[in-house]
């Protein structure tokens, strides 16, 4: 076994350990020649052990402690699914890391034998931190759970082989609990006779089947809720009827596992009709709130009870329906799309993978009756079953894609396959210098980006990366909205510039999120996660997930102000830091500099209005009296006591707010262009105590009880100097 | 006078639509979108004289239009869907279903 494991470097873990899983119940013994399958969910964990604070100051060299003892701190989780055998094996393995102090990553592989127990494949798809290209497991087969190992070599991507052991821990490959409730008077069909009706395929096995087999065969450990409701009549309002609103209303209160949370558990209510009336057999109808895919519901007195006419079993095709129907909305609970729908433009989401239509599927789910024959030709060979790529996605895909109340569904995936190492040498690190992530209404967004060598070489990076739009790929989710890629106004084609990022040193810079050329992606009330991937030549550095919050707006003149703000024009000035072309824009600025005095939004406004006027504006501009010059440069010149009033009251008349608004770095850099900027008007003095005031804000900033680095103050104090009478030196706008 | 039952089915994204039966305007609405869990986006049912009637189907804001000759005798559902930069429409003389 390798000594070398990237996630633990990555964690920085200082000692591993394994731990033996509680041994399974032993399976039923089957006479030789069976052998025990192999495929199933396989486990191993790690703790990570706390690091051990040396005392300051360090009164004698620290002495290794014995890791027995230490005290975990946390562990990570680390799961193998390997599906070559048993019911409709895929010939595919998949992994997975979790924990609290790892970055969660995802592979799947494609298998081919090598032996009687052992396989290999080439990793084809990536969630997260997965360098590595491809895998060799082997297993050692036991009837005795406890004896059952996976093991599994990573290998390629130009790093040294990784392997694990994973003990053997479930024959399926989630665990999940579904609760059946019925409104009053009506029944659940949870089970059929698979041969009640004569149309089926010849090789069907008679047998009585549920809808917790069907799962069970898709690789589900399914158990039923003990604790099925009677839904009174009276949650459907006075038509009898149910709307989507009034089904979720009693999800709520009926279902017994209820959370407003992301859980392997799904409600099912068996009720008359939708109040589309019989055209509708049945409906997810859980996209409603924060936490989708929860709830589902089949109509027992829809079309799905009228067997067509002159059927040889009609009573056995409409039970036969009613569970096929069951079975199809709860598919989609595990977010699976319908067959035909597969393949679709990305403005309705980003599939998981590339997938393509089945429209003639014998599976859970396709329409039986949207098939060539119809729903004749469909039942005569459907298997009561879910086609090779819906098993694909139940069994494999990551969890938060499948799992009921966690991705939206049809959610489109902002990091599905980025190309990121296990053990990356930069770690980019995004976040709200603030105490807590949590912006006004109104308030622009700009958040700070953090990229720190954490290899033991020298990094060659570009001076600019950080503020490359083409390197970096951002992405903005609302709760309960699908995932958006920001899109800035405008890229920048910058001269290569490298330098060298020493192990430990860091580069920062700041990002404006709010508005670009997709609109105000970032502007209503509610909570985001906003995450970055820093596009390297060689692989993908992919960031923190970031959750900031934004109030919502504290009176209706924030409200009201707020239809003029949110627009391309404000949106712009903001982003290009001013403008004398937006005029509509910049009035709605003023105006909210004058009425918001007391908001955040006010010194965003100042700013950039002053910002606008700063300097010369040229501007291109038809002059109608030059017949043979038609367009010319019209310079204005600047407006230098408005900018200059405008400028201070962004940044320095309330310069605690104001260094918290813009974030340390943009902050930074906007007092030294204002300086910079008074001291080319002569204005020595007050580019002086404007550096002053940013030295005495920088130096009583702590933001979390963390302090402005030493070397930061420094910087800012030589260059307040600089601007000393008899120390004057040329300066221009950087 | 006989049911003609027009479904708007499949692909509607946020569509403004325009639906006309032998001319005359009978279903105009914006923001048009799909359930993508039951295939359906709206309907609207109009009365017409048994016989030849033509119904036009028009996206405006994607240059997008179909018209389909119809010969109604009987209750006749037509369902429509976008299909890529088609008009795809299906005619049954029985009601959809959605699941």
């Amino acid at each position: 076994m390798s000594e070398h494991d990237p996630i633990q470097e990555q964690v920085g873990a200082e000692a591993g350990a394994e731990i033996v899983l509680p041994a399974q119940p032993l399976p039923i013994v089957l006479p030789y020649p069976f052998i025990p399958p192999a495929s199933g969910l396989y486990e191993t964990r790690q703790f990570i052990f706390q690091p051990i604070p040396l005392p300051t100051p360090v009164p004698i060299e620290p002495q290794p402690i014995p890791i027995s003892r230490r005290q975990p701190w946390s562990f990570y989780t680390e799961e193998l699914r390997l599906d070559v055998d048993g019911r409709y094996p895929q010939m595919v393995a998949s992994g997975a890391v979790h924990g609290a102090l790892v970055s969660s990553a995802h592979w799947i592989a494609n298998l081919q034998a090598t032996g009687a127990s052992s396989w290999t494949g080439a990793i084809w798809y990536k969630d997260g931190s997965v360098g590595y290209t491809n895998v060799a497991i082997s297993v050692n087969r036991s009837w005795y759970a406890s004896q059952r190992t996976a093991t599994v070599t990573f290998s390629g991507g130009g790093q040294p082989d990784r392997v694990r052991t994973f003990q053997f821990k479930s024959p399926y490959y989630h665990a999940v609990e579904f609760e059946f409730d019925c409104a009053q008077g009506e029944a659940a069909t949870t089970q059929i006779n698979t041969c009640a009706h004569p149309n089926r395929p010849a090789s069907m096995p008679c047998e009585t089947l549920s809808i917790q087999n069907v799962y069970q065969r898709a690789g589900f450990d399914v158990t039923i809720s003990s604790a099925g409701s009677v839904v009174p009549l009276a949650g459907a309002g006075a038509n009898a009827r149910w709307s989507d609103q009034e089904m979720h209303d009693a999800m709520q209160t009926y279902w017994s596992r209820f959370a407003a949370k992301s859980q392997w558990a799904l409600w099912a209510f068996f009720a008359s009709l939708h109040e589309q009336g019989t055209s509708l057999g049945g409906i997810m109808f859980d996209d409603i709130g924060a936490n989708h895919r929860q709830g589902t519901a089949i109509f027992n007195d829809s079309f799905i009870a009228n067997a067509p006419a002159g059927d040889a079993n009609p009573t056995a095709w409409v039970n036969r329906m009613i569970f096929w129907t069951a079975c199809h909305e709860i598919g989609h609970c595990f977010n699976l799309a319908h067959s035909w729908q597969k393949q679709h433009p990305p403005s309705w989401g980003t599939p998981w993978i590339p997938l393509a239509n089945e429209p003639e599927a014998r599976s859970f789910m396709n329409y039986p009756y949207n098939v060539s024959g119809g729903q004749t030709a469909f039942f005569a060979n459907f298997e009561y079953r879910f086609s090779d790529g819906e098993l694909l996605f139940m069994r494999h895909a990551p969890g938060r894609f499948v799992q009921m109340g966690n991705a939206d569904w049809f959610d489109q995936h902002g990091f599905q396959e980025a190309a990121v190492s296990l053990s990356p040498p930069l770690r980019l690190e995004i976040r709200a210098n603030r105490e807590r992530p949590v912006f006004e209404f109104m308030e622009p967004v700009t958040l700070e980006l953090k990229l720190t060598n954490v290899c033991s070489e020298p990094q060659l990076v570009d001076e600019r990366l950080l503020s490359s739009s083409e390197a970096l790929v951002v992405i903005v989710k609302k709760d309960g909205k699908p995932a958006r890629q920001y899109v800035p106004y405008a890229q920048y084609c910058w001269s290569a510039d490298r330098r060298a990022l020493l192990p430990g040193e860091s580069m920062y810079d700041s990002l404006f999120i709010s508005a670009g050329r997709n609109g105000w992606d970032l502007a209503e009330p509610g909570n985001y996660t906003v995450q970055v991937a820093l596009r390297l030549e060689q692989e993908d550095i992919v960031s923190n997930e970031l959750r900031l919050r934004v109030t919502p707006p504290r009176a209706y003149d924030e409200e009201y102000l707020a239809q003029d703000l949110f627009s391309d024009d404000v949106g712009r000035i903001i982003a290009f830091e001013g403008s004398r072309f937006f005029e509509r824009g910049n009035d709605v600025l003023r105006e909210v500099a004058a009425k918001l005095s007391d908001r955040r939004v006010a010194l965003h406004a100042s700013l950039a209005l002053g910002g606008g006027l700063a300097f010369d504006h040229k501007q291109l501009v038809e002059d109608p009296k030059e017949p043979r010059k038609h367009l010319g440069i019209k310079v204005e010149p600047p407006k230098v006591d408005e900018a200059r009033e405008l400028l201070d009251a962004a940044l320095i008349a309330q310069a605690p707010q104001a260094v918290e608004s813009f974030g340390h770095v943009s902050f930074r850099r906007r007092v030294d262009e204002f300086s910079a900027w008074l001291a080319e008007q002569g204005a020595e003095e007050q580019a002086f105590q404007t550096q002053d005031a940013l030295l005495s804000t920088m130096s009583a900033r702590q933001v979390g009880g963390r302090p402005i680095l030493p070397r930061v103050l420094a910087d800012i104090e030589a260059t307040r100097d600089a601007y000393k009478p008899g120390q004057r030196r040329k300066r221009s706008r950087k | 006078m006989t049911m003609l039952h027009i479904a708007l089915q499949e692909g509607f994204y946020n569509d403004l639509v325009h639906l006309r039966v032998n001319g005359v305007q009978v279903y105009a609405k914006e923001s048009v979108r799909t359930r993508f869990q039951i295939g359906y986006a709206d309907a609207c049912e109009v009365d017409v004289s048994p016989g030849a009637v033509r119904l036009e189907v028009l996206l405006p804001q994607k240059n997008m239009s179909r018209t389909l000759p119809l010969e109604i005798s009987a209750p006749t559902y037509v369902g429509v869907s976008l299909e890529g930069d088609a008009i795809a429409c299906r005619v049954s003389d029985q009601p959809f279903g959605y699941l």
